[in-house]
């Protein structure tokens, strides 16, 4: 392993770990208003944000999505505090601090050790979240993601083990050319790429997924819908960039395009709008692994597909946060209430996801799509594109729903929701008008390409 | 001044904020401001080329890092400019009606922000410099008329018209941005596009070419994609008008203008356009005379017209056909509002079997609707229709003898549906047709039923739904003379589209093929349905067959997804053995 | 046969029964004796390759990866226990209400 080098990353990491120690602290204090946690949870949120300057290539990327991804979780949370009346548990400003910690982990991983270490904190921490919600399809939810969540982290661990007695590192490995140690690491690759691909969600692997994101309280389900996306875009990017993926391009497009196209099918008559959110999930698992699939050249538009997938969904989950854990149907929406801020701001995500110009969803699609068809030529990219574009049928259907009520809206969110909101809606329309900008962002430097390879 | 031309279509934005805040207390009040405004700009340009002057580009470089073709860029140049003093020209008109038209519709303000993101969207659309400019403002306007068609979405139908609308637009775009990926690198301008088309030097030309008719057709509501646009009449009447005839559905033409060098070196896909346009052309006037809906009538219309430019296209004639998109926005968008104004009228009743004998009680709509329908069929001289139609029968007799003479045929075909809306619905008399199969036999007790059912009181039309169609009217009888005989509009496209030479006003083909429309248009009279129609299958088979394919497939797929942890955990373990599996059997 | 290749035979097969625990059980907690044992046959591997490599590293790894079964094995039957405190029978599939 390594030298315990400084990055501004493993500051962030710490300035979390910090903060999920003063948080289990002061789960002994009684008294207190539980609201001011969310407060403390939000400041630290804020100061895992303050290495990014010094920050480049992955690490800047990893910064910027987990810290926002935080400021959103904990705010969302702090609504829900004073909206509700019921207080939450405390736990749940914890876990999306340690599932941060777990996300953060695995951007600066050096080797496959410390990536399954940060993918284990970030399932458990996901799991436990998902299990907190109330009721019994929640706990449901929670149960699944976890189970599957571990078999693929036996798969991972078993991978990593494997590839460590061939080559007798856990470097990220490129394909060896001696036999013995190729089968070794090409077996050891396969297990380790089903666990990431579970991760973000690739049929068949998605269901635990797709069911932990339907039935999970809608902040909780946002946040690691981020978080999980942006975690296995990061194990990507190492895995790809050190040279494990070469030679099989046209397998993972192969799953690429099944998965945008289970994710197309699924929505097609779905009338659960958080179903058809998670079916979404599936469908982008598609286009992230079609980016990587093109190889090094791929790794640019799969991280800025990241940044702008997670900027499209906290927007759209703030927009129906706060609105328990239940089955919403198109019809539901229309006794929604929603205030024109929130009907707007979930408008603007869903056609974002939907793909069209000039949201960032597009921008992200066009880029990986230009990637695709340099290095996978036309059949793939068509399929894909014609995957991706269908999808607008669905995602658009609730639309009319949602703009007849746009003015008769009355229920205003909390004031720091409403802060959320249009933080987020300046970050999106930013994103939308200057799609230079999340570029530049997410560009590995050439001398950081992938951190350290 | 003329720097902000590239910036037009920024003017109708602030009239959605406007209208997001409740303002003007009547909506949409000043929202005509941002297309009049439009307008003037174009006008503005066009008076600048005409000294002799280009127009400044808008060109923001590295826009789209990502992309070989990666600028945002806005290209004022002739043929954009006088699309968009078109928009601009035709929008201002059908806001003002609109006014009137939705007066009692309190959602209004939502109306007029959707129409203005139409707008924008349009003229973005027009003023394009390359294929991703282009692509946004295409996306902009299917997404509008989205909204616009399920406007009134509690009525039944609007909100699959939109959905059938969005899916068709759907294809279109996944053409467009395939195109966009597989354009090399270099090419970040239409103008480029042009050059390398013409040395030869295009990779994937026909590709290229291809994917770019299927974007257009499928705007353009050709071939088996035409099916959308009827549906799309569920719509408010100023949207058909504005949108679904006039400008949206013309933007696949104008897309085909733009690249047209570009199926000048392609003849396989020039052909491809040509028996598209041609079979449309027909298929969409029978259509046409089977509709019982006046609405639905005019839409079969708009698809034969549009199938006509893509026949001018396919044979190589872009200047004809953008000639023809731009006297067809005038005289089918003055059918559309002055039917509108019939249907206003009557409530909302769009079946022209109980229409009947309206010239006296609408005598301004009558007359607009004549000068409407007459442009349409191409009276000689008189009227802007005939001036660009004659130029693409000539273009045609001039390609192939016998293609001539078919579309000099159609124009008969024109003619009678023309004629058979005419005068089913301004003359005869009320509900003439309205008694159902068989109602003739039971005498009086069948009169008795036609009144209860068909007659609707007819109320005074308001001004707003006449005064405003009269630059429509006036474009719709002298947009023709913007060519002939003076060659304005060839001028402004110098060195974009090439002209064919100058038509005299009155060619011995035009007159043929006007006696000939006119002969249809009296026909047309005995075509009259004499009772109400069965209304025909909604969808194509083919379209129904794959939507319930693509049903099934969703229904099976939502079927493997049992809940059941214990097959998810089977599926994820034979993943994981298959992938192993499959990685250590590969050489 | 090498002691190494015994090693990784047993550990292949500790590993395929942890699998077939997983595909073939139903009760939650005979899954996450499953899901302990594939971790198990990880650990063995990593062993056995610090034999091999002489390398320490991965006997670190392998003594962190107990940790992560153990926390794996604490909150999977916590959540067992939630959702499955009011059932009188305890079947995997008993909780699949979340679907299609």
């Amino acid at each position: 392993m390594s030298s315990f080098a400084y990055s501004p990353a493993l500051q962030s990491l710490l300035v979390l770990l910090a903060g999920v120690l003063v948080l289990l602290a002061s789960v002994s204090i009684t008294g207190i208003r539980r609201g001011a946690v969310s407060i403390v949870g939000l400041l630290i949120a804020f100061g895992s944000l303050l290495p990014v300057q010094s920050a480049e290539g992955l690490e800047r990327i990893a910064i910027l999505g987990v810290s926002l991804t935080l400021m959103f979780a904990a705010a969302l949370n702090l609504d829900l505090e004073l909206d509700d009346h019921q207080p939450q548990y405390l736990e749940s400003m914890v876990l999306p601090l340690m599932a941060g910690i777990g996300v953060l982990t695995m951007a600066v991983a050096h080797n496959l050790f410390e990536l399954a270490f940060g993918l284990e904190t970030l399932s458990l921490a996901s799991a436990v979240w998902f299990g907190l919600g109330r009721g019994e399809r929640t706990l449901e939810a929670g149960f699944k993601y976890f189970l599957l969540g571990s078999a693929t982290f036996g798969f991972f661990l078993f991978g990593t083990a494997l590839i460590h007695l061939g080559t007798g590192s856990f470097a990220f490995p490129a394909i060896p050319i001696a036999p013995g140690a190729r089968l070794l690491v090409l077996a050891g690759l396969a297990l380790v790429a089903v666990a990431v691909a579970f991760k973000l969600g690739l049929a068949p692997l998605h269901f635990g997924a797709l069911d932990g994101y339907t039935a999970a309280p809608p902040g909780a389900t946002g946040v690691v819908m981020a978080f999980s996306k942006l975690g296995a875009v990061f194990a990507l990017t190492h895995l790809v960039m050190g040279g494990g993926s070469a030679g099989f391009s046209r397998d993972w497009a192969c799953m690429a395009l099944v998965s945008i196209w289970v994710g197309v099918l699924g929505s097609l008559v779905q009338t659960d709008l958080r179903r058809l959110l998670a079916y979404s999930a599936v469908g982008h698992a598609g286009f992230f692994a079609l980016a990587f699939a093109a190889g090094r050249s791929g790794v640019h538009a799969g991280l800025y597909y990241a940044i702008n997938y997670v900027v499209a969904i906290l927007l759209g989950f703030a927009a129906i946060s706060g609105r328990g854990t239940q089955a919403i149907h198109f019809e539901d929406l229309k006794r929604m209430d929603l205030s024109p801020l929130r009907a707007t701001a979930f408008a603007l995500s869903l056609m974002s996801l939907a793909g069209i110009p000039p949201l960032p969803g597009f921008w992200a699609k066009l880029a990986v799509l230009g990637a695709s068809y340099s290095s996978l030529g036309l059949d793939v990219t068509a399929l894909a594109a014609l995957g991706g574009v269908v999808g607008v049928v669905y995602y658009l259907k609730p639309l009319p729903d949602l703009f007849a009520k746009i003015r008769h809206g009355r229920t205003e969110p909390q004031a720091i929701t409403r802060l959320v909101l249009v933080v987020a809606l300046v970050i999106f329309a930013t994103f939308s008008l200057r799609p230079a900008l999340a570029w530049q962002i997410t560009e590995l430097a050439r001398t950081a390409a992938g951190v350290q390879h | 001044m003329t720097g902000l031309v590239g910036w037009a279509w920024l003017l109708p934005l602030p009239f959605i904020v406007l209208g997001l805040l409740g303002l003007p207390r009547r909506g949409g009040a000043v929202s005509f401001l941002g297309p009049l405004g439009v307008l003037g700009l174009a006008l503005l340009g066009l008076a600048q080329l005409g000294n002799g002057q280009g127009v400044p580009d808008v060109r923001i470089d590295g826009f789209l890092p990502f992309l070989p073709d990666d600028a945002f860029v806005t290209h004022p140049d002739g043929l954009a400019l006088s699309m968009l003093a078109l928009v601009g020209l035709v929008s201002t008109c059908i806001y003002l009606y609109a006014l009137g038209y939705m007066e009692h519709d309190e959602n209004r303000h939502r109306f007029f922000a959707f129409l203005d993101v139409f707008v924008a969207s349009m003229c973005l659309l027009v003023l394009a410099g390359n294929l991703t400019t282009l692509l946004i403002g295409w996306a902009g306007v299917g997404l509008a008329s989205f909204l616009l068609i399920g406007f009134w979405w509690e009525r039944p139908g609007t909100l699959s018209a939109g959905a059938e609308a969005l899916a068709v637009n759907a294809i279109g775009d996944a053409a467009l941005l395939l195109a966009i990926v597989i354009l090399p690198v270099g090419i970040d301008s239409f103008d480029d596009l042009a050059v390398a088309a013409r040395q030869g030097s295009l990779v994937h030309r026909d590709l290229i070419a291809l994917l770019l008719i299927v974007a257009a057709f499928a705007k353009s509501a050709q071939g088996p994609l035409y099916f959308w646009l009827p549906s799309a009449m569920a719509g408010p009447t100023p949207v058909s008008a504005l949108l679904h005839s006039a400008t949206m559905v013309a933007a696949g033409v104008y897309l085909g203008v733009r690249v047209s060098p570009v199926l000048a070196v392609s003849p396989e896909v020039s052909r491809l356009v040509l028996w598209t346009g041609l079979f449309t052309m027909g298929f969409g006037g029978v259509m046409s005379l089977r509709q019982d809906n006046l609405k639905k009538g005019l839409a079969f219309s708009s698809v034969s017209q549009l199938g006509m430019m893509f026949v001018a296209l396919g044979i190589g004639a872009p200047f004809a056909a953008f000639f023809h998109l731009v006297t067809h926005a005038a005289f089918k968008a003055l059918l559309f509002t002055s039917a509108g104004g019939v249907i206003h009228a009557l409530d909302g009743e769009e079946r022209i079997t109980h229409m009947g004998g309206l010239r006296k009680s609408l005598p301004g709509s009558h007359g607009l609707f004549l000068i409407g329908a007459l442009s349409l069929i191409g009276l000689p001289v008189l009227t802007a229709g005939a001036a660009s139609k004659d130029l693409i029968l000539e273009s045609a007799l001039h390609h192939e003898r016998w293609l001539g003479i078919v579309l000099v045929a159609m124009a008969g075909l024109t003619g009678a549906y023309a004629g058979r809306l005419y005068f089913a619905t301004f003359h005869g008399s009320r509900g003439h047709g309205s008694r159902g199969p068989g109602g003739e036999a039971s005498g009086s007790d069948a009169g008795a039923n036609a009144a209860g059912q068909g007659d609707h009181a007819v109320h005074a039309p308001s001004g707003w739904l006449v005064w405003p169609l009269v630059p429509l009217a006036f474009g719709a009888l002298g947009f023709g003379f913007l060519e002939v005989p003076g060659g304005l509009l060839s001028r402004a496209l110098a060195g974009v589209v090439d002209a064919p030479e100058l038509t005299p006003v009155v060619t011995r083909l035009g007159l043929v093929a006007g006696a000939i429309g006119l002969a249809g248009f009296f026909a047309g009279r005995l075509l009259v349905p004499a009772r109400s129609i069965p209304l025909p299958a909604a969808r194509p088979a083919w379209v129904q067959a794959s939507s319930d394919a693509f049903d099934f497939l969703a229904e099976q797929t939502l079927a493997l997804h049992t809940g059941r942890t214990s097959r998810y955990l089977l599926v994820t373990v034979v993943t994981a053995s298959l992938a192993v599996g499959f990685v250590l059997t590969r050489p | 046969m090498t002691p190494i290749s015994l090693l990784l035979v047993t550990a292949v097969v500790v590993f395929t029964l942890g699998a077939a625990a997983l595909v073939q059980r139903r009760n939650p907690m005979s899954l996450l004796m499953g899901a302990e044992l594939m971790l198990s046959a990880s650990i063995l591997v990593l062993v056995a390759s610090s034999r091999v490599h002489g390398s320490a590293s991965s006997q670190g790894a392998a003594l962190l990866a107990l940790v992560l079964g153990a926390a794996e094995a604490v909150i999977g039957l916590g959540l067992a226990l939630a959702v499955f405190r009011n059932r009188a029978r305890v079947d995997l599939d008993d909780a699949s209400e979340v679907r299609r």
